[in-house]
């Protein structure tokens, strides 16, 4: 049986991991090419990359060690994959097939689509005839409105004002290979993940389901995994609790649940 | 190595994962290079045909770019291949990925989609154990887990030469071996220390 996947989210703001809080505040973590690099020496199942740059301006802020800057994310890709050997995806700003083929080609996995999607929902099916369905991650930050999960793009900043539940059915319709689902009145809250609509969301779907958003502690990854999703991620707590990706892991394996 | 004449050549059709199976030849210190030309595979020992894509647009890009064929005849004539992925699934007859589409038939199966027969979630993703079922030359011991990412699946007739098995609502075919044709379903370039295994032993055959 697949294995469930304990999954860093890193954020990449002008070169930089950041901290995220409820998809606004922005607290800068460091090199992302280092935090790559330790990741690896983890062993970790899979990493998720979201550029969140508005500027899109990629200062590795490396001037100060003697090293260049890189000036674009097609640069910070490369030299990830050469740090990495485990599965990579990346998104943020994915407008065009050529900033898609750029992406694969640098050596990531997958690719994350979101905000695209509103308006060329057929961007799926584009991708999915070049590269398969399996390559195609679709993200969707959702917040509770009136006891409804609404999909918000444009990292949270607009309300699309439809159902998760419409949309979900309708990107998996469309060739979408996995999802990717963030409860943005969660995120850096550490209050738990919603785990009533994901369930919601997984009875809905046939395509694996990665949730974030929420975790305080270990023990919410292990509700996480019992309710059954393909992917648990998180961001915060991986990059402010000691030795955590391990320790995770053992909770995890202690409580049974199939992990690497 | 079993002589200084080893030079490795990763096909590039166009859209693949080619730069992470080159980083990892990097990582162990193993020479090879990326090969857009059909014309210059001649110079290569040993060959890679890797695949993040879909089976029709590959095969297409393959016949197009003059590699289909000349790919046959590199390995009938005893070149060893590594097929990673949909780099396995172009080796074998045909495909149902969009419909039907023909693959260089150099191992006796077919692709099959995990959608057709149900298998839910239908994309097979993320670590999973394999089962060793035929002794392998690139393969570990044990049963070791891999890192999987696909939604069609080899089924391969001549059971005798398939290494190994994985289960994910059924039990199918996930690595082959015979003579000089290797192929994998999971990547062994993002399969950490596994995968790296995996690879050197290819390189030092």
């Amino acid at each position: 049986m697949v294995k469930k996947r304990l999954i860093p989210v890193l954020f990449i703001k002008n070169g930089q991991i950041v901290r995220s809080e409820k998809f606004s505040k922005h607290q800068h973590l460091g090199n992302v090419i280092n935090q790559a690099h330790r990741y690896n020496e983890w062993d970790v199942d899979e990493l998720i990359y979201i550029d969140i740059s508005v500027e899109k301006r990629y200062d590795l802020n490396r001037n100060e060690h003697g090293v260049k800057s890189y000036s674009s994310i097609g640069e910070i890709i490369k030299r990830i994959s050469e740090e990495c050997f485990m599965p990579l995806s990346f998104g943020g700003g994915i407008r065009t097939i050529e900033q898609v083929d750029s992406i694969i080609r640098s050596g990531a996995d997958k690719i994350i689509l979101n905000s695209i999607l509103f308006n060329n929902i057929l961007f799926i099916e584009e991708i999915a005839l070049k590269y398969g369905s399996q390559c195609i991650v679709v993200s969707i930050d959702y917040k509770i409105v009136n006891d409804k999960p609404i999909v918000f793009s444009e990292f949270g900043k607009v309300s699309t004002n439809i159902n998760l539940y419409d949309w979900v059915q309708k990107v998996e319709k469309y060739g979408a290979g996995e999802i990717f689902l963030n409860s943005i009145d969660r995120d850096g809250m550490a209050c738990g993940y919603d785990l009533e609509t994901i369930k919601n969301t997984m009875e809905l779907v046939n395509i694996p389901i990665i949730a974030c958003g929420g975790a305080g502690d270990f023990y919410d990854f292990v509700d996480l995994a019992e309710l059954g999703v393909s992917g648990i991620a998180a961001g915060n707590i991986f990059h402010f609790t000691e030795n955590s990706y391990q320790r995770a892991k053992k909770l995890l394996k202690k409580r049974d649940v199939n992990v690497r | 190595m079993k002589d200084d004449k080893n030079l490795i050549g990763i096909i590039d059709y166009g859209g693949s994962n080619l730069k992470s199976v080159f980083n990892a030849f990097n990582k162990l210190n193993i020479v090879c290079e990326i090969c857009d030309d059909y014309s210059k595979l001649d110079k290569y020992d040993k060959l890679i045909l890797p695949g993040v894509g879909a089976f029709e647009l590959a095969s297409k890009q393959l016949k197009a770019n003059g590699f289909f064929n000349k790919i046959i005849d590199k390995v009938n004539s005893g070149t060893p291949i590594l097929g990673i992925c949909l780099g396995m699934q172009l080796l074998l007859n045909s495909s149902e990925e969009y419909g039907y589409s023909k693959g260089m038939g150099l191992i006796d199966g077919e692709v099959k989609s995990f959608k057709n027969i149900g298998v839910n979630p239908h994309i097979h993703m993320g670590w999973n154990d394999i089962k060793i079922t035929n002794n392998s030359n690139i393969l570990g011991e044990g049963n070791e887990t891999y890192y999987f990412v696909h939604g069609y699946y080899c089924d391969i007739k001549e059971q005798e030469f398939v290494a190994a098995k994985v289960h994910h609502g059924l039990s199918f075919d996930v690595a082959y071996e015979r003579n000089n044709i290797f192929a994998v379903q999971f990547h062994p370039e993002k399969s950490q220390k596994n995968g790296l295994s995996l690879l050197k032993k290819f390189a030092n055959l």
